[in-house]
Protein backbone atom coordinates (compact mmCIF):
# COMPACT_ATOMS: atom_id res chain seq x y z
CA UNK A 1 0.00 0.00 0.00
CA UNK A 2 1.40 3.00 -0.77
CA UNK A 3 1.68 6.40 1.89
CA UNK A 4 -1.48 8.33 -0.02
CA UNK A 5 -4.06 5.51 1.08
CA UNK A 6 -7.99 6.84 0.91
CA UNK A 7 -9.92 5.61 3.69
CA UNK A 8 -13.15 4.50 1.73
CA UNK A 9 -11.06 2.61 -0.83
CA UNK A 10 -9.80 0.51 2.64
CA UNK A 11 -12.84 0.22 3.93
CA UNK A 12 -14.66 -0.66 0.39
CA UNK A 13 -11.70 -3.18 -0.04
CA UNK A 14 -12.71 -5.49 3.29
CA UNK A 15 -16.41 -5.09 2.18
CA UNK A 16 -15.60 -6.79 -1.48
CA UNK A 17 -12.14 -6.82 -3.54
CA UNK A 18 -10.73 -8.15 -0.24
CA UNK A 19 -13.28 -9.62 1.30
CA UNK A 20 -11.54 -11.87 4.06
CA UNK A 21 -13.94 -14.87 3.26
CA UNK A 22 -14.83 -14.63 -0.24
CA UNK A 23 -11.76 -13.57 -1.69
CA UNK A 24 -8.91 -13.83 0.57
CA UNK A 25 -10.46 -17.12 1.83
CA UNK A 26 -9.44 -16.51 5.61
CA UNK A 27 -10.91 -17.12 8.84
CA UNK A 28 -12.82 -20.62 7.85
CA UNK A 29 -12.91 -22.13 10.31
CA UNK A 30 -15.72 -20.11 11.68
CA UNK A 31 -17.50 -19.04 8.42
CA UNK A 32 -18.25 -22.93 8.47
CA UNK A 33 -18.73 -24.06 12.27
CA UNK A 34 -20.76 -21.20 13.16
CA UNK A 35 -23.16 -20.17 10.40
CA UNK A 36 -25.99 -22.83 10.97
CA UNK A 37 -28.16 -19.71 11.92
CA UNK A 38 -27.97 -16.02 11.76
CA UNK A 39 -27.67 -15.09 15.89
CA UNK A 40 -24.66 -17.17 16.72
CA UNK A 41 -23.06 -15.55 13.31
CA UNK A 42 -23.22 -12.27 13.75
CA UNK A 43 -22.09 -12.55 17.56
CA UNK A 44 -19.22 -14.15 15.89
CA UNK A 45 -18.67 -11.15 13.51
CA UNK A 46 -18.65 -8.58 15.95
CA UNK A 47 -16.45 -10.27 18.48
CA UNK A 48 -14.10 -10.37 15.20
CA UNK A 49 -14.89 -6.66 14.70
CA UNK A 50 -13.57 -5.78 18.36
CA UNK A 51 -10.75 -8.17 18.43
CA UNK A 52 -9.48 -6.56 14.92
CA UNK A 53 -9.86 -3.08 16.20
CA UNK A 54 -8.27 -3.66 18.83
CA UNK A 55 -5.45 -5.36 17.82
CA UNK A 56 -4.90 -3.09 14.72
CA UNK A 57 -5.13 -0.25 16.99
CA UNK A 58 -2.32 -1.52 19.23
CA UNK A 59 -0.12 -2.49 16.53
CA UNK A 60 -0.68 0.36 14.66
CA UNK A 61 1.05 2.52 17.76
CA UNK A 62 3.43 0.35 18.22
CA UNK A 63 4.60 -0.41 14.57
CA UNK A 64 7.77 2.01 14.90
CA UNK A 65 8.78 -0.15 18.18
CA UNK A 66 8.46 -2.93 16.69
CA UNK A 67 11.60 -5.63 15.80
CA UNK A 68 10.25 -7.79 12.59
CA UNK A 69 11.70 -10.90 14.05
CA UNK A 70 9.34 -10.91 17.12
CA UNK A 71 6.55 -9.13 16.17
CA UNK A 72 4.09 -11.95 15.49
CA UNK A 73 4.86 -12.53 19.22
CA UNK A 74 3.57 -9.34 20.15
CA UNK A 75 0.72 -9.76 17.23
CA UNK A 76 -0.29 -12.59 19.34
CA UNK A 77 -0.23 -11.45 22.45
CA UNK A 78 -2.62 -8.65 21.37
CA UNK A 79 -4.77 -10.46 19.74
CA UNK A 80 -4.87 -12.89 22.58
CA UNK A 81 -5.62 -10.08 25.58
CA UNK A 82 -9.05 -8.85 23.24
CA UNK A 83 -9.90 -12.16 22.32
CA UNK A 84 -10.11 -12.93 26.45
CA UNK A 85 -11.81 -9.65 27.11
CA UNK A 86 -14.26 -10.73 24.60
CA UNK A 87 -14.75 -14.06 25.78
CA UNK A 88 -15.35 -12.84 29.41
CA UNK A 89 -18.09 -10.33 28.17
CA UNK A 90 -19.99 -13.14 26.17
CA UNK A 91 -19.67 -15.69 29.02
CA UNK A 92 -21.05 -12.68 31.11
CA UNK A 93 -23.93 -10.94 28.75
CA UNK A 94 -24.41 -13.93 26.62
CA UNK A 95 -24.34 -16.76 28.38
CA UNK A 96 -26.04 -18.81 26.36
CA UNK A 97 -24.74 -17.96 23.21
CA UNK A 98 -21.58 -17.95 24.68
CA UNK A 99 -22.20 -22.25 25.45
CA UNK A 100 -23.41 -22.64 21.54
CA UNK A 101 -20.37 -20.71 20.49
CA UNK A 102 -18.33 -23.09 22.69
CA UNK A 103 -14.48 -23.15 21.56
CA UNK A 104 -14.76 -21.15 18.24
CA UNK A 105 -15.14 -17.90 20.08
CA UNK A 106 -11.53 -18.50 22.15
CA UNK A 107 -10.19 -19.78 18.25
CA UNK A 108 -10.62 -16.04 17.25
CA UNK A 109 -7.05 -15.92 18.25
CA UNK A 110 -5.47 -17.87 15.41
CA UNK A 111 -8.35 -16.57 13.13
CA UNK A 112 -5.96 -15.77 10.45
CA UNK A 113 -7.60 -12.52 9.14
CA UNK A 114 -6.37 -10.76 12.01
CA UNK A 115 -3.24 -11.58 12.18
CA UNK A 116 -2.89 -11.10 8.77
CA UNK A 117 -4.26 -7.82 8.99
CA UNK A 118 -1.76 -6.75 11.55
CA UNK A 119 1.13 -8.14 9.60
CA UNK A 120 -0.32 -6.62 6.07
CA UNK A 121 -2.38 -3.17 6.81
CA UNK A 122 -1.35 -2.07 10.82
CA UNK A 123 2.28 -2.92 11.16
CA UNK A 124 2.32 -0.78 8.20
CA UNK A 125 0.10 1.94 8.31
CA UNK A 126 -0.82 4.68 10.32
CA UNK A 127 -3.70 5.04 13.00
CA UNK A 128 -6.65 5.76 10.99
CA UNK A 129 -6.15 3.74 8.06
CA UNK A 130 -5.85 0.58 10.44
CA UNK A 131 -9.03 1.47 12.12
CA UNK A 132 -10.79 2.12 8.76
CA UNK A 133 -9.09 -1.58 7.19
CA UNK A 134 -10.17 -3.36 10.74
CA UNK A 135 -13.85 -1.87 10.09
CA UNK A 136 -13.95 -3.00 6.62
CA UNK A 137 -12.75 -6.02 7.10
CA UNK A 138 -14.85 -6.81 10.07
CA UNK A 139 -17.84 -5.33 8.64
CA UNK A 140 -17.27 -7.72 5.17
CA UNK A 141 -16.32 -10.45 7.44
CA UNK A 142 -19.53 -10.50 9.59
CA UNK A 143 -21.99 -9.51 6.60
CA UNK A 144 -20.24 -12.55 4.64
CA UNK A 145 -21.07 -14.67 7.70
CA UNK A 146 -24.32 -13.21 8.04
CA UNK A 147 -25.66 -13.67 4.48
CA UNK A 148 -24.22 -17.84 4.70
CA UNK A 149 -25.59 -18.12 7.93
CA UNK A 150 -29.50 -16.68 6.45
CA UNK A 151 -29.33 -19.02 3.35
CA UNK A 152 -28.62 -22.06 5.64
CA UNK A 153 -30.83 -20.81 8.09
CA UNK A 154 -33.76 -20.51 6.02
CA UNK A 155 -33.27 -23.80 3.97
CA UNK A 156 -32.76 -25.60 7.25
CA UNK A 157 -35.46 -24.80 9.58
CA UNK A 158 -38.00 -22.01 7.21
CA UNK A 159 -36.87 -19.22 9.75
CA UNK A 160 -34.83 -16.40 10.07
CA UNK A 161 -33.14 -14.95 13.74
CA UNK A 162 -35.63 -18.56 15.14
CA UNK A 163 -38.48 -16.81 14.03
CA UNK A 164 -41.00 -18.38 11.28
CA UNK A 165 -41.38 -16.67 8.23
CA UNK A 166 -44.85 -16.35 7.39
CA UNK A 167 -44.89 -17.39 3.78
CA UNK A 168 -42.94 -20.11 4.48
CA UNK A 169 -44.55 -21.94 7.01
CA UNK A 170 -47.55 -23.46 5.07
CA UNK A 171 -45.42 -25.77 2.35
CA UNK A 172 -41.85 -25.67 3.77
CA UNK A 173 -40.28 -28.80 4.18
CA UNK A 174 -36.77 -28.18 6.07
CA UNK A 175 -33.58 -29.25 4.60
CA UNK A 176 -31.98 -30.48 7.55
CA UNK A 177 -28.54 -31.11 6.00
CA UNK A 178 -28.25 -27.24 5.53
CA UNK A 179 -28.23 -26.91 8.71
CA UNK A 180 -25.33 -29.53 8.87
CA UNK A 181 -21.58 -29.29 7.92
CA UNK A 182 -22.44 -30.02 4.92
CA UNK A 183 -25.02 -27.00 4.16
CA UNK A 184 -21.75 -24.71 5.27
CA UNK A 185 -19.62 -26.18 2.44
CA UNK A 186 -21.97 -26.42 -0.21
CA UNK A 187 -23.59 -22.78 0.47
CA UNK A 188 -20.20 -21.81 0.62
CA UNK A 189 -18.99 -23.18 -2.15
CA UNK A 190 -21.79 -21.90 -4.45
CA UNK A 191 -20.92 -18.25 -2.79
CA UNK A 192 -17.33 -18.35 -4.17
CA UNK A 193 -18.52 -19.71 -7.03
CA UNK A 194 -20.92 -16.88 -7.87
CA UNK A 195 -18.47 -14.28 -6.43
CA UNK A 196 -15.71 -15.69 -8.85
CA UNK A 197 -17.95 -15.83 -11.76
CA UNK A 198 -19.34 -11.82 -11.18
CA UNK A 199 -15.79 -10.48 -10.34
CA UNK A 200 -14.82 -12.09 -14.34
CA UNK A 201 -17.96 -10.01 -15.59
CA UNK A 202 -16.17 -6.61 -14.13
CA UNK A 203 -12.52 -6.91 -15.21
CA UNK B 1 34.46 -13.70 20.84
CA UNK B 2 31.18 -15.61 22.65
CA UNK B 3 31.29 -13.12 25.26
CA UNK B 4 31.29 -10.50 22.35
CA UNK B 5 28.27 -11.84 20.29
CA UNK B 6 26.58 -12.64 23.61
CA UNK B 7 26.66 -8.85 24.31
CA UNK B 8 25.75 -7.62 20.90
CA UNK B 9 22.47 -10.02 21.08
CA UNK B 10 21.63 -8.28 24.22
CA UNK B 11 22.28 -5.24 23.28
CA UNK B 12 19.86 -5.67 20.00
CA UNK B 13 17.00 -7.76 22.34
CA UNK B 14 16.82 -5.20 24.98
CA UNK B 15 14.17 -2.45 23.14
CA UNK B 16 12.21 -5.70 22.05
CA UNK B 17 12.18 -7.25 25.45
CA UNK B 18 11.27 -3.90 26.95
CA UNK B 19 8.31 -3.20 24.62
CA UNK B 20 7.42 -7.11 25.43
CA UNK B 21 7.58 -6.44 28.90
CA UNK B 22 5.61 -3.36 28.76
CA UNK B 23 2.75 -4.71 26.14
CA UNK B 24 2.42 -7.59 28.81
CA UNK B 25 2.07 -5.76 31.44
CA UNK B 26 -0.39 -3.34 30.31
CA UNK B 27 -2.19 -6.17 28.79
CA UNK B 28 -2.31 -7.76 32.20
CA UNK B 29 -3.89 -5.25 33.66
CA UNK B 30 -6.98 -4.78 31.03
CA UNK B 31 -7.57 -8.69 31.48
CA UNK B 32 -7.35 -7.82 35.44
CA UNK B 33 -9.76 -5.09 35.33
CA UNK B 34 -11.83 -7.57 32.41
CA UNK B 35 -11.87 -10.72 34.82
CA UNK B 36 -13.31 -8.56 37.90
CA UNK B 37 -15.94 -6.20 35.59
CA UNK B 38 -16.85 -9.36 33.94
CA UNK B 39 -16.65 -11.76 36.56
CA UNK B 40 -19.95 -14.52 36.56
CA UNK B 41 -20.05 -16.35 39.47
CA UNK B 42 -20.47 -19.62 39.32
CA UNK B 43 -23.26 -21.48 41.96
CA UNK B 44 -20.92 -22.92 44.35
CA UNK B 45 -23.16 -25.76 44.79
CA UNK B 46 -21.72 -26.75 41.21
CA UNK B 47 -18.46 -27.36 42.48
CA UNK B 48 -19.68 -28.93 45.12
CA UNK B 49 -21.54 -31.57 43.88
CA UNK B 50 -18.32 -31.63 41.61
CA UNK B 51 -16.55 -32.56 44.19
CA UNK B 52 -18.62 -34.91 45.58
CA UNK B 53 -18.92 -36.84 42.36
CA UNK B 54 -15.96 -39.56 41.78
CA UNK B 55 -14.78 -37.68 38.71
CA UNK B 56 -13.88 -40.52 36.92
CA UNK B 57 -15.67 -39.29 33.78
CA UNK B 58 -17.33 -42.76 32.90
CA UNK B 59 -20.39 -41.24 31.10
CA UNK B 60 -22.72 -43.93 32.86
CA UNK B 61 -25.30 -41.16 34.16
CA UNK B 62 -25.52 -40.26 30.39
CA UNK B 63 -23.73 -37.24 30.30
CA UNK B 64 -20.54 -36.29 29.03
CA UNK B 65 -18.82 -36.20 32.01
CA UNK B 66 -18.83 -35.42 35.87
CA UNK B 67 -18.76 -31.66 35.36
CA UNK B 68 -21.94 -31.84 32.80
CA UNK B 69 -23.55 -33.94 35.30
CA UNK B 70 -22.99 -31.27 38.39
CA UNK B 71 -23.83 -29.14 36.41
CA UNK B 72 -27.25 -30.56 35.16
CA UNK B 73 -28.55 -31.90 38.70
CA UNK B 74 -27.30 -29.06 40.10
CA UNK B 75 -30.64 -27.62 37.49
CA UNK B 76 -32.98 -30.26 37.79
CA UNK B 77 -32.84 -32.64 41.11
CA UNK B 78 -34.41 -34.96 39.06
CA UNK B 79 -31.54 -36.50 38.20
CA UNK B 80 -30.42 -37.67 41.32
CA UNK B 81 -29.15 -41.21 41.51
CA UNK B 82 -27.84 -41.45 37.94
CA UNK B 83 -24.37 -41.90 39.10
CA UNK B 84 -23.29 -45.72 38.98
CA UNK B 85 -20.06 -45.97 40.09
CA UNK B 86 -21.06 -43.62 43.23
CA UNK B 87 -24.14 -45.72 43.78
CA UNK B 88 -26.05 -44.50 46.79
CA UNK B 89 -23.01 -42.83 48.88
CA UNK B 90 -22.59 -40.02 46.37
CA UNK B 91 -26.74 -39.53 45.83
CA UNK B 92 -26.76 -38.83 49.67
CA UNK B 93 -24.00 -37.06 49.44
CA UNK B 94 -25.21 -34.68 46.91
CA UNK B 95 -29.31 -34.65 48.42
CA UNK B 96 -27.00 -32.90 51.00
CA UNK B 97 -25.01 -30.37 48.98
CA UNK B 98 -28.44 -29.43 47.44
CA UNK B 99 -31.10 -29.78 50.61
CA UNK B 100 -33.13 -32.39 49.27
CA UNK B 101 -34.87 -35.35 50.99
CA UNK B 102 -32.80 -38.13 49.62
CA UNK B 103 -34.75 -40.09 46.36
CA UNK B 104 -33.37 -42.13 44.44
CA UNK B 105 -30.06 -44.17 44.00
CA UNK B 106 -30.02 -47.82 44.65
CA UNK B 107 -27.14 -50.67 45.33
CA UNK B 108 -24.59 -49.79 43.19
CA UNK B 109 -24.71 -51.41 40.07
CA UNK B 110 -22.53 -53.86 39.04
CA UNK B 111 -21.93 -56.24 36.44
CA UNK B 112 -21.93 -59.85 36.03
CA UNK B 113 -21.12 -62.49 32.84
CA UNK B 114 -23.64 -64.68 32.14
CA UNK B 115 -21.06 -67.34 31.36
CA UNK B 116 -18.44 -69.43 33.34
CA UNK B 117 -16.78 -71.53 30.41
CA UNK B 118 -12.80 -71.21 30.73
CA UNK B 119 -11.57 -72.58 27.17
CA UNK B 120 -11.02 -76.28 28.25
CA UNK B 121 -15.29 -76.63 29.11
CA UNK B 122 -16.83 -75.63 25.57
CA UNK B 123 -16.40 -77.12 22.08
CA UNK B 124 -14.88 -75.40 19.45
CA UNK B 125 -15.33 -76.22 15.66
CA UNK B 126 -11.99 -74.51 14.22
CA UNK B 127 -9.71 -72.06 15.29
CA UNK B 128 -10.93 -67.89 15.24
CA UNK B 129 -7.89 -65.66 13.09
CA UNK B 130 -10.43 -63.28 12.37
CA UNK B 131 -10.53 -59.61 13.46
CA UNK B 132 -9.32 -59.01 17.09
CA UNK B 133 -13.28 -58.29 18.65
CA UNK B 134 -16.17 -60.36 20.20
CA UNK B 135 -18.49 -58.09 17.26
CA UNK B 136 -16.69 -60.38 14.15
CA UNK B 137 -16.03 -63.37 16.30
CA UNK B 138 -19.62 -63.28 16.95
CA UNK B 139 -20.27 -62.97 13.26
CA UNK B 140 -18.58 -66.44 12.65
CA UNK B 141 -21.06 -68.95 13.35
CA UNK B 142 -18.80 -71.87 12.70
CA UNK B 143 -16.26 -71.10 15.25
CA UNK B 144 -17.61 -71.67 18.76
CA UNK B 145 -20.06 -74.03 19.39
CA UNK B 146 -22.22 -72.29 21.54
CA UNK B 147 -23.94 -69.66 20.08
CA UNK B 148 -24.65 -67.99 23.69
CA UNK B 149 -21.75 -68.22 25.33
CA UNK B 150 -18.87 -65.31 26.38
CA UNK B 151 -16.11 -65.53 22.93
CA UNK B 152 -13.34 -64.48 25.07
CA UNK B 153 -12.14 -61.71 22.70
CA UNK B 154 -12.06 -59.52 24.69
CA UNK B 155 -14.66 -56.26 23.41
CA UNK B 156 -15.99 -55.83 27.27
CA UNK B 157 -11.89 -55.38 28.37
CA UNK B 158 -10.75 -52.83 25.73
CA UNK B 159 -14.40 -50.91 26.70
CA UNK B 160 -13.32 -50.88 30.44
CA UNK B 161 -11.20 -47.46 31.80
CA UNK B 162 -10.55 -49.22 35.34
CA UNK B 163 -8.59 -52.62 34.24
CA UNK B 164 -11.19 -54.12 36.03
CA UNK B 165 -12.02 -56.50 32.90
CA UNK B 166 -9.77 -59.59 32.00
CA UNK B 167 -10.04 -62.72 29.87
CA UNK B 168 -8.50 -65.36 31.43
CA UNK B 169 -8.54 -68.71 30.14
CA UNK B 170 -10.75 -67.57 27.43
CA UNK B 171 -13.37 -65.97 29.47
CA UNK B 172 -14.12 -62.52 31.08
CA UNK B 173 -13.70 -62.08 34.37
CA UNK B 174 -14.94 -59.18 36.37
CA UNK B 175 -12.46 -57.73 38.94
CA UNK B 176 -14.97 -56.29 41.63
CA UNK B 177 -11.91 -54.62 43.72
CA UNK B 178 -11.73 -52.03 40.25
CA UNK B 179 -15.20 -52.03 38.79
CA UNK B 180 -16.88 -48.74 39.08
CA UNK B 181 -19.98 -50.14 37.74
CA UNK B 182 -20.16 -47.60 34.88
CA UNK B 183 -21.54 -50.03 32.44
CA UNK B 184 -19.65 -49.50 29.27
CA UNK B 185 -18.57 -53.64 29.23
CA UNK B 186 -22.01 -53.97 28.86
CA UNK B 187 -22.86 -52.03 25.53
CA UNK B 188 -19.55 -53.80 24.58
CA UNK B 189 -20.61 -57.54 24.15
CA UNK B 190 -22.55 -58.10 21.02
CA UNK B 191 -24.18 -61.34 22.66
CA UNK B 192 -25.28 -59.25 25.75
CA UNK B 193 -23.89 -61.23 28.35
CA UNK B 194 -22.81 -58.91 30.76
CA UNK B 195 -25.96 -58.01 33.24
CA UNK B 196 -25.87 -54.75 35.41
CA UNK B 197 -26.80 -55.66 38.62
CA UNK B 198 -28.09 -53.67 41.62
CA UNK B 199 -25.32 -55.36 43.91
CA UNK B 200 -27.54 -55.13 47.69
CA UNK B 201 -24.57 -57.43 48.86
CA UNK B 202 -21.09 -57.68 48.42
CA UNK B 203 -21.28 -61.15 47.26
CA UNK B 204 -24.53 -62.03 44.37
CA UNK B 205 -25.53 -65.43 43.52
CA UNK B 206 -25.86 -65.56 40.06
CA UNK B 207 -26.41 -68.12 37.06
CA UNK B 208 -23.59 -67.68 35.16
CA UNK B 209 -24.72 -69.12 31.61
CA UNK B 210 -26.67 -67.80 28.88
CA UNK B 211 -27.77 -70.67 26.50
CA UNK B 212 -30.99 -70.68 25.53
CA UNK B 213 -30.46 -74.36 23.73
CA UNK B 214 -32.27 -77.67 25.37
CA UNK B 215 -30.04 -79.61 27.82
CA UNK B 216 -29.27 -82.21 25.50
CA UNK B 217 -27.72 -79.59 23.18
CA UNK B 218 -25.92 -77.38 25.85
CA UNK B 219 -24.62 -80.58 27.46
CA UNK B 220 -22.86 -80.75 23.76
CA UNK B 221 -21.03 -77.91 23.54
CA UNK B 222 -20.73 -77.25 27.13
CA UNK B 223 -19.31 -78.66 30.26
CA UNK B 224 -20.58 -75.89 32.54
CA UNK B 225 -23.86 -74.67 30.86
CA UNK B 226 -27.63 -74.42 32.14
CA UNK B 227 -29.43 -76.97 31.27
CA UNK B 228 -32.54 -75.44 32.16
CA UNK B 229 -33.50 -78.65 34.62
CA UNK B 230 -35.45 -76.64 36.61
CA UNK B 231 -33.80 -77.69 39.96
CA UNK B 232 -33.58 -74.11 41.40
CA UNK B 233 -36.47 -72.99 40.48
CA UNK B 234 -38.38 -76.16 42.53
CA UNK B 235 -36.32 -75.41 45.33
CA UNK B 236 -36.06 -71.72 45.97
CA UNK B 237 -38.97 -68.40 44.92
CA UNK B 238 -35.52 -66.90 44.06
CA UNK B 239 -35.13 -68.53 40.69
CA UNK B 240 -37.42 -69.04 37.48
CA UNK B 241 -36.85 -71.22 34.35
CA UNK B 242 -37.38 -70.22 31.19
CA UNK B 243 -36.21 -71.08 27.58
CA UNK B 244 -34.40 -73.92 28.87
CA UNK B 245 -32.75 -71.10 30.93
CA UNK B 246 -31.94 -70.36 35.05
CA UNK B 247 -32.50 -66.91 36.01
CA UNK B 248 -32.12 -65.39 39.31
CA UNK B 249 -34.98 -62.30 40.27
CA UNK B 250 -32.68 -59.42 41.26
CA UNK B 251 -35.25 -57.36 41.99
CA UNK B 252 -36.15 -59.33 45.56
CA UNK B 253 -32.94 -60.54 45.69
CA UNK B 254 -32.09 -62.57 49.16
CA UNK B 255 -29.92 -64.69 49.84
CA UNK B 256 -32.40 -67.37 51.73
CA UNK B 257 -31.34 -71.20 52.88
CA UNK B 258 -33.67 -72.30 49.73
CA UNK B 259 -31.46 -70.40 47.10
CA UNK B 260 -28.33 -72.12 49.58
CA UNK B 261 -30.05 -75.48 48.49
CA UNK B 262 -30.79 -74.63 44.72
CA UNK B 263 -27.17 -73.81 44.46
CA UNK B 264 -25.89 -77.03 46.28
CA UNK B 265 -28.03 -79.11 44.00
CA UNK B 266 -28.09 -77.87 40.80
CA UNK B 267 -26.19 -80.44 38.39
CA UNK B 268 -23.60 -78.52 36.64
CA UNK B 269 -22.43 -75.61 39.01
CA UNK B 270 -23.74 -73.28 37.21
CA UNK B 271 -25.41 -71.10 39.88
CA UNK B 272 -22.38 -68.99 41.40
CA UNK B 273 -21.12 -66.49 43.74
CA UNK B 274 -20.12 -63.08 42.00
CA UNK B 275 -18.54 -59.83 43.98
CA UNK B 276 -15.28 -59.01 45.85
CA UNK B 277 -13.65 -62.40 47.25
CA UNK B 278 -16.27 -64.22 45.92
CA UNK B 279 -15.98 -68.01 46.81
CA UNK B 280 -14.75 -70.50 43.79
CA UNK B 281 -17.19 -72.05 42.04
CA UNK B 282 -17.34 -76.10 41.90
CA UNK B 283 -15.12 -77.01 39.41
CA UNK B 284 -16.37 -78.14 35.90
CA UNK B 285 -17.76 -81.75 35.95
CA UNK B 286 -17.44 -82.52 39.80
CA UNK B 287 -21.15 -83.59 40.75
CA UNK B 288 -23.09 -82.13 43.61
CA UNK B 289 -22.37 -83.06 46.73
CA UNK B 290 -25.24 -85.76 47.53
CA UNK B 291 -27.97 -83.52 48.99
CA UNK B 292 -28.93 -84.99 52.15
CA UNK B 293 -32.76 -85.77 52.85
CA UNK B 294 -34.56 -84.14 55.27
Amino acid sequence: MSKEVSLGKTFTAGLWDNNPVLRLLLGMCPTLAVTAAVKPALTMGISVIFVLLFSNIVVSSIRHLLKPHVRILMFTLTIATAVTIADLYLKAFMPEMSASLGPFIPLIIVNCIIIGRAEACASKNGLMVSITDALGMGVGFTLTLCVLAAIREVLATGMIFEKAIPAFTDFYVPWAAMGMPVGAFITLGLMLGAVNMISKKTT
Amino acid sequence: MILASVMELLNNAWPAAVLALGLASVFALILLIASIKLKVIVDPKIEDVHAALPNIDCGACGFAGCGSYAKAVVADPELLGKCAPGGSDTSNAIAEILNLQMSGGGAPLRPIIHCRACQQDKKYFSEYSGIIGCTSADAQPNVQACAFGCLGNGGCVRRCKFDALHIIDGLAVVDYEKCTGCGACAKGCPRELIEMVPFTQDIMMTVACNSKENGKNTRSFCEVGCIGCGMCSRNSDLFTTENNLARIDFENYELTEEAQTAMDKCPTGNIVFRGKNAPAPRPAGQKPAVAKKA
